[in-house]
């Protein structure tokens, strides 16, 4: 394999593994958010059955937890981003 | 019978395989969960009967939806490919194969884990059992929100989807006796990184709105009189807890329309 | 496998049950295999077959919905007239429950005609109706699809070298195979009745707010997300129907192949066919009545909600 050919297969190559890269990231970045999320709105269903009274007080709760929970497939979503158009 | 063609035939067998998987597990809490009930209330049996066929016809649906995908590309891998050595043809099959099997395997598991939660509720409390079925219907659809991205997905990759813009056939090949273009190399990357984007992106969703429908259907059916609060907080809850795939589905786009 | 191969074969076939191979002939097409665009407009694509299909089921859930109301009495009901009182109380109570007992009554309509109109279009396959031809010119189907393909001889009658197809009468199938009538639908109900509720109750204001969810500085950077969520509402209930009919369509084909379409797969028609199109046209129905509920839901706690 002689220089020219190194010099036309990196660029490539290196593309070919940022978008790689961008499906992994984005695949496996959304799988603990979504679960989290999942937790976190089921507990606020029983919460809410258990105490109906306290109802804006609990969604508040929820929503708040969520979008921090989310916050981690946000930065996968941005870093995936950053990948693809590289 | 190039390369592309067996990759075609071995995701077909993937996609059924892992799809399958996954509802046949869903399919089984169901019938448990049905079961329990008619031995806790014998009298209600045809009632539990009835609603564990409507349960279980809709836990089905990934399975229905990888059969779908395996069907396409049996067909896709037994005709004759424009390009059956291309490394890139076979990676979109082989992905979007998997995107479907593993798409459907978190759904199919949640799916029936809400059909088994709002059973074993109807057994419990049968006044709410008309409340309880609507919640289970509407709950098993959301949890296949992420299995139907990746039917999406799938189907995009199937007909062509980023394929037509391949740069790969003129190009000249890189390595001397490897034939592989640029072209290829980022072919394949982009249809393996989709692929993997949506599968595994549709499985965490799909899970956590399967919990918040558990969780729903055992609070509404203790306490019905809350129902209306429940449902509002469980359908905000599950449209964000949806986030995560519609981003796996942003990406998966981008990477398979950015030629 | 195109429903006009499952019939030419039949023909070809000596049969000894003539009801039985009228009944395996109705092997619902591939989408792959539908017909192609027939009339392009304006850069839009028309598919003849979609659209006569869907106003046949139109047409046939009004006339059924009309035949079973016909001498309604209080006192001795008719069994049509329970089954059509069982269906509106369905929805009511569905509507009801779900948009809330005030607004719930006016969306009834929608939602009823929505669950009837899919109703007829999932059941279509049930009848078996082939490809029909009226004053075409006569070619020779090597590939036995009914149709018209590119390489086919034909006689030339008029001379100028093209064929002339005529008119063709669609062979019956479910125009839910066809993604067009979902999707369109689910426009309908999601953004033209759910969206326009959602601005007719909270104004535009309050609807626009919706889009910059958290509120602050985060809601303006999650604008673009929450927009593609709408989006994924329009995708996800409209691939549902499509995927779930398309799938047991390729099931049925597959079947009365393996069958040779000698026999029909009846107990697979009444589960893939009625069972689950019943199933998914309710799911679609359910599914679009919530979208419009979380635009459109009377408020769960006027007291003290801020949600």
């Amino acid at each position: 394999m002689n220089e020219e050919t190194v010099r036309l297969l990196i660029g490539p190559i290196t593309q070919a593994f940022a978008l790689l890269g961008a499906g992994f990231c984005m695949g496996f970045g959304s799988l603990g958010p979504g679960l989290g999320e999942g937790y976190a709105a089921g507990k606020a269903c029983e919460a809410v059955a258990r105490r109906p009274e306290e109802y804006s007080q609990i969604f508040r709760t929820m929503l708040v937890g969520q979008a921090v929970t989310e916050s981690t497939a946000i930065y996968s979503l941005v870093v995936a981003l950053i990948l693809a158009f590289h | 019978m190039g390369i592309a063609n067996v990759a075609a035939l071995i995701a077909c067998a993937l996609a059924m395989g892992l799809g399958a998987l996954g509802a046949g597990l869903g399919l089984g809490n169901v019938a448990r969960a049905s079961l329990r009930s008619m031995a806790r209330q014998p009298a209600k049996d045809p009632e539990f009967f009835r609603y564990m066929l409507v349960g279980q016809a809709i836990t089905e649906t990934p399975a229905i939806f990888a059969l779908v995908v395996s069907f396409l590309l049996y067909f896709a891998g037994g005709r004759a490919l424009e390009a059956p050595n291309s490394p890139a043809q076979s990676l979109m099959f082989l992905s979007a194969g998997l995107c479907m099997g593993i798409g459907a395997l978190g759904s199919g598991i949640g799916s029936g884990l809400v059909a088994k939660e709002a059973l074993e509720g109807m057994s419990r409390y049968p006044s709410s059992q008309g409340q309880l079925a609507i919640l289970m219907m509407i709950g098993q659809a959301w949890t296949q929100t992420g299995g139907i991205f990746a039917l999406v997905i799938s189907l995009f990759m199937l007909n062509g989807g980023g394929f037509n813009q391949l740069s790969g056939a003129n190009d000249p090949l890189l390595w001397g006796s490897i034939p592989i273009s640029a072209g290829e190399i980022l072919g394949i990357a982009r249809f393996a990184g989709a692929g993997i984007a949506m599968g595994f992106g549709a499985v965490g969703s799909s899970v956590g709105i399967a919990y918040i429908g558990c969780s729903a259907c055992r609070s509404l059916a203790d306490v019905p009189e809350a129902g209306q609060r429940i449902k509002s907080a469980y359908f905000i809850g599950s449209a964000t807890a949806q986030s995560p795939s519609v981003f796996a589905l942003i990406i998966a786009l981008i990477l398979l329309i950015r030629g | 496998m195109h429903r006009g191969e499952v019939m030419s074969r039949m023909g070809k076939k000596a049969a000894p049950a003539a009801l039985v191979l009228l009944l395996a002939g109705c092997g619902p097409a591939h989408a792959g295999m539908r017909n192609p665009p027939s009339l392009v407009l304006w850069g839009m694509s028309f598919n003849h077959a979609t659209i006569i299909h869907c106003a046949i089921a139109a047409a046939a859930a009004y006339i059924l919905v009309r035949l079973l109301a016909v001498n309604l009495s209080r006192d001795h009901p008719r069994r049509g007239q329970v089954v059509l009182e069982t269906i509106v109380d369905t929805f009511l109570v569905l509507a009801r429950q779900t948009i809330g007992p005030k607004r719930g009554g006016w969306y009834l309509p929608y939602i009823g005609s929505l669950f009837l109109f899919l109703f007829a279009c999932n059941m279509m396959s049930l009848f078996p109706v082939p490809n029909l031809h009226f004053g075409g010119e006569t070619f020779n189907d090597y590939n036995n699809n009914g149709l018209y393909d590119p390489g086919e001889p034909f006689i030339d009658m008029n001379g100028d070298g093209v064929h002339n197809p005529g008119f063709q009468f669609p062979a019956f199938e479910e125009p839910t195979t066809d993604l067009t009538l979902p999707l369109t639908l689910a426009v309908i109900f999601v953004v033209i009745l759910g969206h326009g509720s959602g601005i007719r109750f909270h104004g535009v204001r309050g609807y626009l707010k919706e889009y910059f969810s958290p509120g602050g500085l985060i809601g303006i950077g999650m604008f673009p997300l929450n927009v593609v969520g709408k989006l994924a509402e329009l995708i996800s209930i409209s691939f549902r129907i499509f995927g779930n009919i398309f799938g047991g369509a390729i099931i049925m084909s597959t079947v009365s192949g393996l069958l040779h379409y000698f026999v029909a797969p009846l107990g697979m028609y009444g589960y893939f066919s009625v069972f689950c199109g019943v199933i998914q046209a309710f799911v679609f129905t359910m599914l679009a009545t919530t979208y419009i509920s979380m635009e459109a839901a009377e408020d769960p706690d006027p007291g003290h909600g801020d949600a």
